[in-house]
């Protein structure tokens, strides 16, 4: 009869199997013999968008969007931000999905830090989403190392009362 | 999770969670949030804006300024539709 002690190192052991075997699926190479010792590097090693930080807020009036710096706990310049606003502009046509992206490898602009404004906009419940790429511009004017800034045409504002959510990260070329 | 409040010039002008700005506790963030979704409506020409306080303050809007705002995807098919191109 097992004792309580092996039951539990056996749970710990199917545990780091099934954690390599989700590594694995994330299309990181797990080395023949990888145990626990090697769960930290292989996480590391896992390519794609990660989200370092995320947050959430709530204006107490309608605010001019392009005016706002959210701060974001990063301590750098991310690759990325994400803030969700599900049709909560004062432009009550827009369901705005606004999207930072890096210029990846392939980029055209290869060498300077562009990025773009990705809006995709759903006009009421008729019509599907379409996307628009905005107008490339630096990283320099969206992001500083402690707040971000939606770039937004002016007449755009953030609602009282609404509460915005976002998030920001880095993402590892899948090449 | 980490609420904040920011003030400026005795006034809120929003709470949130995640970096920056004061923190506060979640209680006095749901206390805010219930005062923010409590707003009264102003008539025209005027809004009311939170005092740290969480008493609101009517004030006049300045003028609104004309803005041009820019062409939607609607606008561009109506475009081409009035030049005889089809989208």
């Amino acid at each position: 009869m097992a004792t309580n002690l092996e039951t539990k190192i056996g749970r710990i052991r199917n545990n780091v199997t099934a954690a390599l075997a989700k590594i694995a699926e994330k299309g990181v190479t797990v080395p023949e013999g990888a145990g626990s010792d090697d769960l930290e590097g292989l996480i590391d090693a896992i390519k794609g968008i990660k989200i370092l930080d995320v947050g959430s807020v709530t204006p107490t009036a309608d605010t001019i969007a392009s005016n706002y710096g959210i701060a974001h706990g990063l301590g750098a310049t991310p690759d990325f931000f994400i803030l969700i606003a599900s049709g909560h502009f004062t432009n009550g046509e827009y369901q705005h999905y606004v999207k930072y992206s890096s210029s990846f490898k392939c980029s055209y602009e290869a060498g300077v830090q562009s990025y773009k404004v990705h809006r995709v906009y759903g006009y009421g419940d008729t019509n599907g989403l379409t996307s628009s790429n905005g107008t490339a511009f630096n990283i320099s004017d969206a992001f500083d190392s402690n707040k971000f800034y939606l770039k937004l045409p002016p007449y755009v504002k953030l609602k009282a009362g609404i509460t915005y959510c976002w998030a920001v990260g880095v993402i590892d070329t899948l090449e | 999770m980490r609420y904040y409040k920011q003030i400026e010039n005795d006034y809120l002008l929003s709470i949130g969670t995640g970096s920056g700005h004061e923190e506060i506790t979640a209680e006095e963030y749901e206390q805010i949030l219930n005062t923010i979704r409590s707003k009264p409506t102003a008539e025209t020409g005027y809004d009311y804006r939170l005092k740290t306080d969480l008493t609101w303050e009517l004030y006049e809007l300045p003028p609104a300024e004309e803005v041009e705002q820019e062409a939607t995807m609607e606008d561009y098919a109506a475009a081409l539709h009035n030049m005889g191109v089809e989208v």
